[in-house]
């Protein structure tokens, strides 16, 4: 069994510093424009919703009409605050 | 039981079994956002879980030694806690999941909060291990899975074009959002590569007292059953990628992925959506449980067996017994069950070279193995998936994290 000190190695380190930069470093843009994908999808998936009516009970249809009103004003609060200066 | 028998019981266990909410919700994801683009992510996932549970099976048939108890007499019990609370902690967190799978099932079925039905889901669950046999969990809830079957139905109606699915199976980079893309890619391979799917079938080739003559058996249904496993999954990325993608959906919470079996298929491909994410997050559920009870009792030299009543093998139930409701506990804090879902996945495969390298070295010692130790292929095959999808996972994950 391996005993010796435990150590992280120079390429890991700059290997999982290098992703928490570009991470952190996300310009606003790319989040502009994940939120207005995501306000897209929702509207896309009502759509789809009313082009499946018969498909699904009303009780399902109210519950991505519920999860749509969730997701939506956290995805344009996102757009907003992207796209301020 | 003839030999035939048990190879077709083994496949159709291995495809009832495959699909749970972890594959699904990668699935999907994938097929909504990508298109068939990530169909090679899948392929990879189960060429590889195909070798790690033949593996694990060849293992107990062998060795007559589960995987836990292998590792803790190979490499001594302070190595051994590392992959022991690795695949404690990823397999907790894919419990928890799998909880949320049954509870939402619930909840798109009867309109009432899955927060609602966490205590009698866990309490279901448990009483099936308690009252249960190896042979009801095992096999009764993969026939039962047997419903999402329903996507291949679907997938079919949807024709697909072989072609640009074939293509998908390639190895391709991203047209648009890369981080999206390899961190899904991570995902889907850690939903197929679950631990708790080799280390459930290593303890069940000891529970059914499997010895060398079931090597063959163990390599037909390892290999047949995940393929055809995989294959279910492979037909919900259709369904999303023909569904869901042309309309410009990304599946940001479970409740849209319904209307990729209510396209095809109408009211009924929406019930047998629900069906199939109950039953299927339900199998999985009662094996992870399971998994984690045996994994600790294996480990620590416990006495264990789900074939033994629970008085009989008391800390062996009491693993299951604590794990089920802290599983329920974290889905009734109100965590998001698909965000807890992917995040897992993601984890199981940042933990791979933890849980797979391990067993490489075991199926490579001729003390366990005998003369039937591991070839180049297979050794050559999981070491790649495992540290490639590690590497990928170590940069996905903080760019998901903190990106979006």
């Amino acid at each position: 069994m391996h005993t010796g000190t435990r150590r992280i190695r120079p390429g890991g380190l700059l290997t999982i510093g290098a992703a928490l930069l570009m991470a952190c470093c996300r310009s606003a843009e790319a989040k502009a424009h994940d939120a207005a994908q995501q306000l897209r999808s929702w509207d896309a998936t009502e759509v789809l919703l009313g082009r499946l009516r018969a498909a699904v009970p009303e009780q399902f249809a109210a519950q991505i009409r519920r999860a749509a009103a969730e997701a939506r004003p956290r995805a344009e609060a996102q757009l907003r605050e992207a796209l301020s200066p | 039981m003839s030999k035939l028998l048990e190879i077709a019981l083994g496949i159709v266990t291995g495809i009832g079994g495959f699909l749970e909410a972890g594959s699904l919700a990668t699935a999907a994801q994938a097929g909504a956002a990508f298109g068939y683009q990530l169909a090679w992510a899948l392929l990879l996932g189960v060429v590889c879980i195909a070798f790690l549970v033949e593996m694990a099976g060849r293992l107990a048939a062998v060795s007559r030694h589960t995987l836990p108890d292998a590792m803790r007499e190979r490499f001594g019990i302070a190595f051994f806690l590392v992959p022991l609370v690795t695949v404690a902690l990823v397999s907790f967190l894919v419990l928890a999941s799998e909880v949320g799978g049954v509870c939402l099932a619930l909840q798109f079925a009867s309109g009432v909060s899955l927060r609602w039905w966490t205590i009698p889901v866990v309490l279901l669950l448990w009483l099936f291990l308690w009252k249960g046999t190896f042979g009801l969990v095992e096999k009764g809830a993969s026939l039962l899975g047997l419903v999402t079957l329903a996507f291949v139905v679907g997938a079919v109606r949807l024709h697909p074009d072989p072609g640009k699915l074939a293509a998908g199976l390639l190895p391709s980079l991203p047209h648009q959002d890369p981080a999206s893309y390899w961190f899904m890619a991570v995902s889907i391979v850690g939903a197929s590569v679950s631990p708790y799917l080799f280390y459930f079938y290593s303890a069940g080739a000891i529970e059914d007292e499997w010895d060398e003559d079931y090597i063959p058996i163990n390599r037909i249904i390892a290999g047949l059953g995940m393929t055809f496993g995989g294959g279910v999954a492979v037909a919900v990325l259709v369904c999303a990628a023909l569904v869901l993608h042309p309309a410009g959906i990304q599946v940001d919470r479970y409740e849209q992925i319904p209307l990729l079996l209510a396209s095809p298929l109408g009211r009924a491909g929406f019930w047998l959506f629900v069906a199939s994410l109950g039953v299927a997050c339900f199998g999985a559920a009662l094996e992870i449980a399971l998994q984690l009870a045996y994994l600790a009792a294996q480990g620590f030299g416990w006495r264990w067996g789900e074939n033994l009543r629970p008085r009989e093998a008391s800390r062996f139930a009491l693993v299951y017994t604590v794990a089920l409701p802290l599983a329920g506990l974290l889905i009734a804090t109100g965590i998001d069950p698909l965000k807890l879902t992917v995040f897992s996945m993601a984890l199981t495969a940042l933990s791979l070279p933890v849980t797979v390298v391990p067993l490489l070295v075991l199926m490579n010692d001729p003390d366990y193995l005998r003369e039937r130790t591991n070839g180049w292929i297979s050794n050559t095959a999981v070491l790649a998936v495992s540290v490639v999808a590690c590497i990928v996972a170590l940069v996905a994950i903080p760019l998901e994290l903190f990106g979006s």
